[in-house]
């Protein structure tokens, strides 16, 4: 059976998306679902947040990274399985949870820029080089398939060709969003090329859906922003609020821990929201 | 150490208070006046809660006109703080029903033309 493909995508930066992915991946993975979490942007923070920093550094030590995993496309070399680059069971939550995970590293955003130029110069226009990306990742997931029942996509602010392919991939899209003027903004600026990409596929914006992140329970203009969200997308019930225990969470613990043990207070709220989220993708 | 300074503090006025009528009194009455406008201005915010002028506006722009005016001065001014319709501060925190009403009939009117532009970014 096919893995679910989700991205979580934004095009403005600090929204939550790394988060909302660790986060996510970490409830559903505890709740027995086998969970890949595939980390598209450089700056890798859902990799350090999943795999601990010392694993990360093992990992890109041993070209275990998407970087890797693409640097044989580009330049060529001994090929290598989709697999081989995965690590498995990342996290630091107890019990052994499937999730695993494709590490990113600062060198990835040299990847797409060599690949263009190389490409480009063999005479492939734009449009190709697209459909170029989408196929190598659309293999890629076809490589683990059978092994998930989730793929999840952290994919980096603004739009990357590895974003457009992850995007072209995903049966869903998830944008976390803060509710305010600027981050709304970043919901317009992506949703169009979000809804070409459903649309090519028939699917339509109904699988788009947009997370409130960072949500501040007083603050007025939080309440005026996302009952505007909810009138002009298709918006989770839940809200992830502003707390400190999320950011704390972010920091990989050397001890095993309990969901309740990494997020706090906050964990009911992120339980609550993977479960609406189970809901909506068909992950009953 | 705040908590001690307060208790002491408080120690004091309540014993002027007590002691001395006229400052009991000009004390009352400055609660009692804080105290009803607090409530009137939870009143407000309570009651324009559920009615956000932007989403209704999109919703019916025609009636839109119609559903404002059953608000009074104090939830239409509640109305403007809480979504942020006067970033110019123009009306100063002021204004009779009427000029709020138009006020907040524009700000949805203009919001609603710039979104839908936003739609076609």
């Amino acid at each position: 059976m096919s893995p679910r493909v989700v991205s979580v995508v934004n095009m403005k930066g600090g929204v939550g998306k790394s988060t909302t992915v660790a986060s996510l991946a970490e409830v559903l993975a505890s709740d027995g679902m086998r969970v890949l979490v595939i980390d598209l942007d450089p700056q890798s923070n859902v990799s350090m947040m999943l795999a601990g920093q010392d694993r990360w550094i093992d990992l890109r030590k041993g070209g275990r990274t998407i970087d890797e995993y693409f640097n044989q496309y580009v330049y060529g070399g001994e090929p290598r399985f989709f697999r081989e680059f995965i690590a498995n069971r990342v996290s630091d939550i107890v019990g052994d949870p499937q999730l695993d995970l494709l590490i990113s590293t600062p060198e990835f955003r040299y990847i797409e820029r060599h690949a263009l130029e190389k490409w480009v110069s063999q005479g492939f226009d734009i449009r190709q080089l697209n459909t170029r990306f989408s196929r190598l990742t659309s293999s890629a997931i076809e490589n683990v398939g059978d092994s998930y029942d989730l793929v999840l996509f952290d994919c980096p602010p603004g739009i990357s060709m590895f974003a457009e392919a992850a995007i072209e991939l995903s049966e869903f899209i998830v944008i976390p969003t803060i509710p305010d003027y600027v981050s709304r903004l970043g919901i317009f600026a992506f949703r169009k090329r979000a809804l070409r990409s459903m649309e090519q596929r028939r699917f339509t914006d109904e699988r788009i859906w947009t997370l409130i992140t960072k949500f501040e329970d007083h603050n007025t203009l939080h309440a005026s922003e996302a009952a505007m969200l909810k009138e002009q997308f298709h918006v989770f019930d839940t809200r992830i609020p502003q707390a400190e225990q999320i950011a704390r969470a972010a920091e990989w613990s050397e001890q095993k821990r309990t969901l309740e043990q990494k997020y706090g207070a906050a964990a009911q709220v992120i339980g609550t929201f993977a479960a609406e989220f189970r809901e909506r993708a068909g992950l009953i | 150490m705040i908590d001690r300074a307060l208790s002491s503090l408080f120690k004091v006025v309540a014993e002027e208070a007590a002691s001395n009528p006229a400052f009991g009194k000009k004390l009352e009455d400055t609660l009692a006046k804080f105290g009803q406008e607090l409530t009137e201005k939870r009143m407000a915010e309570r009651s324009i809660e559920n009615f956000h002028p932007l989403v209704e506006y999109r919703k019916d722009a025609a009636g839109f006109e119609a559903r404002l005016a059953k608000f009074d001065v104090k939830e239409l001014r509640a109305l403007v703080d809480r979504h942020h319709l006067d970033p110019a501060v123009t009306l100063k925190g002021k204004g009779t029903k009427k000029i709020l009403a138009a006020h907040i009939l524009e700000a949805a009117k203009k919001r609603a033309e710039r979104d839908a532009k936003l739609f076609e970014y």
